[in-house]
């Protein structure tokens, strides 16, 4: 897994690329939001452009990465997730929780 | 194109993640052959992996050199996928419902609600000793 970030005004994107299916390569998404936190931002993009699927400890990573966010009264959307992680989120009726977006754009602009 | 078949094939993997790649190429090869559409060859093998994580995870704990094996037995119309680990199993009774108010902003316990959400049965084995098998069945 690797992260790269982009300030869009007052939203950070987060490029998320490589394998998201928990255990250390996880860390760096956690890590990388948790260093964006204590920097005092508070919006967040996750753009899952480079990440075709994940599997359940992933999917944990990604709900660690939304309540450290939700407890600092931020904001979480998401970007480019594939069919397969739509599917994901769909039969663990996380469909609800995770706010995605088609575009980058869009997932930014939806904070305005 | 050729129309579904019968086979079976069965391999062994390290416990680490990065052979998940290999066994969701697999499942998707072995569900397509056995004539499932690509939505549900897809499912099939979001719980194969899952299936997986859970013997390199719980059942192996990561001990890349404590190998766990996947068998696959498929026909025209359905597939049998077996996984086995040499873990020392768990108490079904203790698994939550993650969809639930209390759990469903949990980090984990996901694996097992996957697998029973896409595939026709879900069976555990851990009366042997000898290890954790779960077998999971699909049919068109």
């Amino acid at each position: 897994m690797r992260v790269k970030t982009e300030m869009k005004g007052e939203v950070a994107v987060v490029h998320a690329s490589g394998k998201l299916m928990g255990g250390p390569e996880s860390d760096a998404l956690r890590d990388e939001v948790k260093r964006l936190l204590e920097d005092g931002v508070r919006r967040f993009v996750i753009n899952l452009k480079g990440v075709p699927w994940i599997n359940s400890t992933g999917l944990g990573a990604l709900m660690s990465v939304y309540t450290s966010i939700q407890r600092e009264d931020g904001g979480l959307k998401l970007c480019h997730v594939s069919d397969r992680i739509q599917s994901l989120f769909m039969i663990t009726k996380l469909l609800t929780i995770f706010d995605t977006h088609a575009s980058q754009d869009e997932a930014v602009a939806a904070f305005e | 194109m050729a129309g579904p078949s019968s086979g079976t094939e069965r391999l062994e993997f390290p416990s680490t993640c990065d052979v998940l790649e290999r066994v969701d190429e697999l499942t998707l090869k072995h569900a397509t052959e056995a004539g499932f559409d690509e939505t549900a060859a897809m499912e099939i093998a979001i719980a194969a992996i899952e299936a997986a994580t859970n013997a390199i995870v719980h059942g192996n704990e990561r001990r890349e050199e404590t190998l766990f094996s996947v068998e696959y037995a498929w026909e025209p119309g359905s597939i049998e996928i077996t996984v086995h680990d040499s873990g020392r199993g768990f108490d079904l009774a203790c698994v939550a419902d993650p969809t639930d108010a209390d759990h469903c902003m949990g980090t984990s316990g996901r694996g097992i609600f996957i697998m029973r959400e896409v595939m026709d049965s879900v069976e555990f084995d851990m009366s042997g000793g000898s290890g954790t098998t779960v077998t999971i069945k699909r049919s068109v």
